[in-house]
């Protein structure tokens, strides 16, 4: 048995991260030569506030961790907070050598894929190196931007452009939003306060976590809802609206799926507001 | 008495359908090849199903969401709480075969209309209620918790349930294939024109078997197993008989009921 711990401690021992090293770094870039900036950060959360400034304060905190100070020198060389503009937008993002970020999922948004290519990746993963990059941004409060990451929180307060917020393991909270496209997750819980009523449709969406939208007054929407386990719940007098039949021809053959969500309205019932979660409950509250 | 409980029953099962009509505007699903023959399959877990013809080329849908277990929620603290509905109904037509599946627990009763020429598979579980007039075909019932009503149709009827009567009237039977009526808590009463042939083959425990048919009783099947120094005799508690010339079997079985067989 003392044999077997023994073992187990060294195996322990040999595969922990004994090296780290943490740095911070802070960028400024004027926004006004930007329509939209991206964010797509992968392990580490992501602060957003507003700033009566044209200029976008970025301040990554970086912390790596390897198995010997060799592999540590390579990784703080090799991985790294990165910009790029395409078609002007700017684009924050890491810079991994073993990652790609592509547009695999169609919807207009990226995310970072492993090359999976073995004589071309430079095997960070394999060589016992761990990052993650905090993330705290100031941007002008009307910028457009898309704010994601991959394994972290996010939590936004007072960007009044249009916004899409994704992330995967992580709760996302937006504080004080006029005009949001999307935010979405799939471990997390969605908090959003609107400063004002929605004029476009929205799409919140996650697997495992709950959804709680407040508005400051009654929002004029149709409510799309779905959970399979969680309750819907809300502060607004709402009356069902029965769900639309779709139809798809396919070989000949018709299918029709009539009333897959639940579908009612709020206010005058005028923008489309998307839930789905699969465990969570889901709040239409007033602020 | 019993025939005034049924009455009461299916009346209030044909008025919760027809209420249904008021909260929801039917679903149309257009048939590929008009004027020919066709088949509705409907698969429900909890619910009722009633089907009933006319005179159109379409299968026309009215579902009637009555709620789940969320119904029984209250409200969370001040919330209002905003009721699933739940419905997530699939439909598929190919070549006038059309299926409607439906994979929520919650009760949700269907009210069909169908041209005459359709055979009908109908499944349900709980609540499950089935009625079905006017059709022209195959039709095949199972239930579980509900009560089976057949009305004033043509062809070959295999009806299933445990807890419900089975009440069927055929106006003309299809000779070629078998038919079986089989409940366990309650009554089988099916009606037949004049001209019915088959081998019959009828069960009650409990109960007691009514027929005006005039049939000639077959001798019970006897069977006999060795077991050694061993001889087992069984003799089985159905009760056969051949009606006019023979033909496809005609099976009667309920356990807490009677078995009553009429001539139209």
């Amino acid at each position: 048995m003392n044999t077997l711990i023994t073992f187990l401690t060294i195996l322990i021992s040999i595969n922990s991260y004994t090296k780290e090293h943490t740095d911070n770094s802070v960028l400024k870039l004027d926004m006004t030569k930007y329509d939209k900036i991206n964010v797509y950060n992968f392990h580490g959360n992501v602060q957003v506030n507003s700033t009566n400034s044209t200029n976008a304060l970025i301040k990554s905190a970086r912390k790596i961790e390897a198995s010997s100070s060799k592999k540590l020198q390579r990784a703080i060389t090799e991985i790294y907070l990165d910009t790029m503009t395409m078609d002007d937008e700017l684009y924050i993002y890491i810079s991994d050598p073993d990652k790609t970020l592509e547009n695999i999922w169609g919807g207009g948004f990226l995310s970072y894929q492993d090359i999976n290519n073995n004589h071309n990746h430079s095997g960070i993963k394999s060589a016992d190196i761990k990052y993650e990059f905090d993330l705290e941004l100031e941007l002008p409060a009307y910028v457009d931007a898309v704010i994601s990451t991959h394994k972290g929180d996010i939590d936004l307060s007072g960007i009044k452009g249009e916004l899409s917020v994704l992330n995967h393991h992580g709760n996302i909270s937006l504080d004080g939003v006029i005009k949001v496209d999307q935010v979405r997750s799939h471990h997390g819980e969605l908090k959003v306060k609107f400063d004002q009523q929605p004029e476009n449709d929205i799409e919140f969406s996650t697997h495992h976590g709950d959804i709680s939208v407040s508005f400051n007054n009654t929002p004029s929407a149709q409510l799309d809802l779905d959970s399979y386990h969680g309750s819907f719940f809300t502060d607004f007098e709402w009356t069902p609206s029965p769900s639309a039949t779709l139809k798809k021809n396919k070989n000949g053959k018709t299918k029709y799926t009539v009333g897959k969500t639940t579908n009612v309205l709020i206010g005058g019932g005028k923008h489309k507001l998307k839930f789905r979660s699969h465990h969570g409950n889901m709040h239409i509250l007033k602020h | 008495m019993k025939n005034i409980i049924y009455i009461i029953t299916w009346c209030l099962l044909l008025t919760s359908i027809s209420l249904s009509a008021q909260q929801r505007e039917p679903i149309v699903i257009p048939l590929s090849n008009p004027g020919q023959n066709g088949v509705l399959t409907v698969n429900v877990h909890n619910g009722a199903i009633s089907v009933t013809t006319h005179d159109k080329d379409e299968v026309e849908l009215i579902i009637n969401d009555k709620g789940g277990k969320s119904r029984k929620n209250r409200n969370l603290s001040s919330l209002r709480r905003i009721e699933k509905q739940n419905v997530n109904v699939s439909i598929s037509e190919d070549d006038n075969q059309v299926k409607i599946t439906r994979s929520e627990n919650s009760h949700m009763d269907m009210a069909l209309k169908v041209p005459k020429n359709f055979s009908l598979f109908l499944n349900t579980h709980h609540n499950g209620n089935v009625y079905v007039n006017g059709t022209n075909g195959q039709i095949e019932v199972q239930s579980h918790h509900g009560g089976i009503k057949i009305e004033d149709v043509s062809g070959s009827v295999i009806a299933n349930t445990h807890h419900g009567a089975i009440i069927v009237t055929m106006q003309a039977i299809n000779s070629d294939a078998p038919m079986a009526f089989t409940t366990y808590h309650g009554d089988v009463d099916v009606s037949f024109p004049a001209n019915l042939s088959g081998k019959l083959k009828m069960k009650s425990s409990k109960g007691d078997m009514y027929t005006d048919f005039e049939f000639e009783e077959m001798k019970p099947k006897v069977t006999t197993t060795n077991k050694g120094s061993k001889r087992e005799i069984k003799l089985e508690g159905w009760t056969y008989g051949q009606l006019g010339n023979g033909g496809n079997e005609l099976t009667f079985k309920t356990y807490h009921g009677d078995v009553i067989i009429r001539m139209n």
